[in-house]
């Protein structure tokens, strides 16, 4: 305890006025957006709801169906996707007498709907709000778990000050540039705001791209092994596709170890083995729960692994859904995306801003700009990359995990994409699944900033924040004329 | 060029854009029965000569037109529009009326004269087809996506009827804005939080101004 307050005195204050910034934002996100209308929200809130009545999680997700006060608000309240909510104090009026009428149900069968897959740290961590304000109706309950969820929006700015922080040790300023562009993404703040087991997928994901950063810049340490098993192990507890950082977590700890001195090696090894290993513990631990609170093995591969995908899926056509997910169709491939180009129509335009259930966006027009914007971001970083390439020589390990992880998420998602398109025809990706790679972004714009001199470096950085900021409150400006005029 | 007079512009030309946006001018909606944000249904299927009316509904007051989404063709209409409620002796009064084409079908905004005054509750809402083509409307209660709608559920939709107010910008909205904002959301959230959430952004924006000038000030 000592030495994690020791630690927490060690953090700069502007490594906290960012996480401010981050946590507050996420809070106005919050209030502004409907409830029900973060994706899935109904499911998650469900998830917790559940957990929280019984003490433990929830089963398959059979009998599908709301508890009283999940479908109170639910269809009084027209709360969903696509949905329009209700502008008349009589509706509102309605809703509030039914919820505090005492008389509906607490919990039903199925009401975590196809979030019943998911590990339940989350839902954990969000039972405290909920029991705290057992009293409450339930959608003050629902906007207190929101508000336990936006302050992990602020471990998302600590993660990416610390990441942006081993990348360029040399230039501080750098380090709030890149954290605030984080802090004020818009994405970042509408998910962190609703119910949603991302909230702690993408603090997780910070923490580990920080924790990878420093074992590879500083060496592997007691500490450092501990605390980053502790991460994976949250990882593995909140959300399967946490796997897909794995790759490059374990090639950063090969890399590690071998950059330890020959003396020192075995003992780097074990260190990187218990790490390792915490995570694996994690993930035998949820198993073993699985089976003793009765989850089907579904619920340990959120679906991924159902038998039924082996009559429908090819290796020939992943290649092909993975091929065309990311680079231009070439004559004689089929279209395995419905017309849409995953990597533009989903991922930078999502990144820019879909909002909803992934329902809603700019005008056109405005995601050009995005393009324009994007690419000067990504040319500064580039020059800055180029001057620097006797650095970057020397930090390929770094390098190189950063881009396992950045590929295996990627690749992850287009595995379960081709699946869920197969099964459903529908579109499974969406830019969020990306976030945990946010302090990515974080320092491509802190690189960027770089790139532009010496003498123009610091103007463009904070300009690229005004930019950010701009970003987001258009973004909720979006927000709040879809839903409230 | 320093850094703050970089920031200045920026924050600046943030300003003016939002300004830009938020003084457009244009009809905007006072109510609408619509429970999504698209249908996948159409309904009333309404022949030449034929009348569709559908009562029960909410007019706020402010209105001053109406916009339905129709199907039939490139050519429909005309349609007339009434609008009536009932009175003390159990008939009905014609509180306002329009009328659309012959057009292409599609979004129609209609004009209702003379313009809503006070509310009106438990209002008939009547479309009589003067043309020869059949008129469609799109519903209200079915959404249109596949992902909100995975099952493709029927609900009992009506026509969609969205009000509309007369052409103001978005500023002069802000206070319904705000009272929608607070509806139907925690017993702490009111119309005032709207108000509330402005002013934080106010000081969170003054706040990340704050820290990056004085950081890259060191």
């Amino acid at each position: 305890v000592r030495a994690l307050a020791a630690a927490l005195r060690r953090v700069p204050r502007a490594a906290w006025w960012c996480a401010a910034i981050a946590v507050a934002n996420a809070l106005l996100w919050s209030v502004v957006t409907p409830p029900f209308q973060v994706p899935d929200e109904p499911s998650h809130a469900g998830y917790v709801q559940f957990l929280a009545e019984h003490g433990k999680p929830p089963t398959d997700s059979v009998n599908r169906g709301y508890s009283g006060e999940q479908g109170t608000v639910a269809n009084l309240a027209w709360a969903g996707s696509e949905a329009k909510p209700p502008w008349t104090r009589a509706v509102d009026r309605e809703v509030r007498k039914q919820l505090d009428s005492g008389k509906l149900s607490r919990s039903a069968a199925g009401e975590s709907g196809p979030t019943t897959n998911y590990p339940p740290l989350y839902y954990a961590y969000e039972a405290v709000p909920y029991r705290l304000g057992y009293g409450l109706n339930f959608l003050d309950r629902l906007y207190l778990m929101r508000m336990f969820s936006a302050l992990l929006a602020g471990l998302v700015a600590l993660g990416t000050f610390f990441f942006v922080r081993e990348l360029l040790p040399g230039t501080p300023w750098a380090w709030t540039v890149g954290t605030l562009a984080v802090a004020w993404q818009p994405l970042l703040g509408f998910v962190s705001g609703g119910v949603n087991n991302d909230a702690l997928l993408y603090a997780v994901g910070a923490v580990l791209l920080a924790l990878v950063a420093r074992v590879l810049r500083r060496g592997l340490t007691t500490r450092r092994a501990v605390a980053l098993g502790l991460v994976l192990a949250a990882g593995v507890l909140t959300k399967q596709s946490i796997v897909g950082l794995f790759p490059g977590v374990v090639l950063a700890l090969a890399l590690a170890v071998r950059a330890t001195s020959p003396g020192q090696r075995r003992r780097a090894a074990v260190l990187a083995g218990s790490a390792l290993a915490i995570g694996a513990l994690a993930g035998l631990a949820y198993i073993a729960a699985g089976s003793l609170y009765d989850r089907s093995s579904q619920s340990l591969n959120a679906g991924i692994g159902a038998q039924g995908y082996a009559a429908i899926t090819s290796w020939s056509g992943q290649v092909n859904y993975l091929w065309t997910s990311f680079l231009p169709r070439p004559p004689g491939l089929a279209d395995t995306h419905g017309g849409v180009f995953v990597l533009w129509d989903v991922y930078l335009k999502g990144f820019v801003g879909i909002f909803g259930w992934f329902e809603f966006s700019f005008k056109p027009w405005v995601y050009d700009v995005a393009a324009v914007v994007f690419a000067v971001i990504g040319g500064l970083a580039l020059r800055e990359a180029w001057t620097r390439r006797d650095v970057l020589r020397r930090r390929r390990p770094e390098l190189l995990s950063l881009a396992t992880m950045v590929a295996g998420l990627l690749a992850l998602l287009a595995y379960v994409g081709y699946r869920y398109r197969a099964a459903s025809h529908i579109g499974f990706e969406q830019a969020r699944y990306l976030l945990p790679l946010l302090p990515l972004w974080g320092a491509l714009v802190a690189l960027a900033a770089r790139g532009a001199g010496r003498r123009w470096g610091p103007a463009v950085g904070a300009l690229l924040v005004v930019l950010a900021i701009a970003h987001s409150l258009f973004s909720m400006l979006l927000v709040v004329q879809r839903y409230y005029t | 060029v320093t850094v703050n007079r970089v920031v200045a512009a920026g924050v600046a030309l943030t300003l003016a854009a939002l300004a830009l946006v938020l003084l457009q001018r244009a009809p905007r909606l006072t109510g609408s029965n619509a429970k999504i944000a698209g249908s996948l249904v159409d309904v009333a299927a309404v022949g030449s000569g034929g009348v569709r009316c559908q009562g029960h509904e909410d007019i706020p007051a402010g209105t001053s037109g109406l916009r339905i989404f129709t199907g039939g063709g490139r050519r429909i209409g005309p349609v007339l529009v009434t609008v009536s409620r009932p009175d003390a002796a159990g008939g009905l009064r014609t509180v306002a009326s329009g009328r659309f084409g012959p057009a292409p079908a599609g979004v129609k905004r209609i004009s209702l004269s003379p313009a809503v005054g006070r509310p009106v509750s438990g209002a008939l809402v009547c479309f009589t087809n003067r043309g020869t083509r059949t008129v469609t409307f799109a519903g209200n209660l079915t959404p249109a996506s596949l992902g909100a709608n995975p099952d493709q559920h029927r609900f009992v939709d009506d026509a969609r009827l969205d009000w509309l107010s007369p052409p103001r910008s978005w500023a002069a909205t802000a206070g319904s804005v705000a009272r929608r904002a607070g509806l139907v959301k925690a017993s702490w959230i009111g119309t005032w939080t709207l108000w509330a959430v402005i002013v934080a952004l106010a000081a969170l924006v003054a706040a990340s101004v704050v820290l990056v000038l004085r950081e890259v000030d060191r």
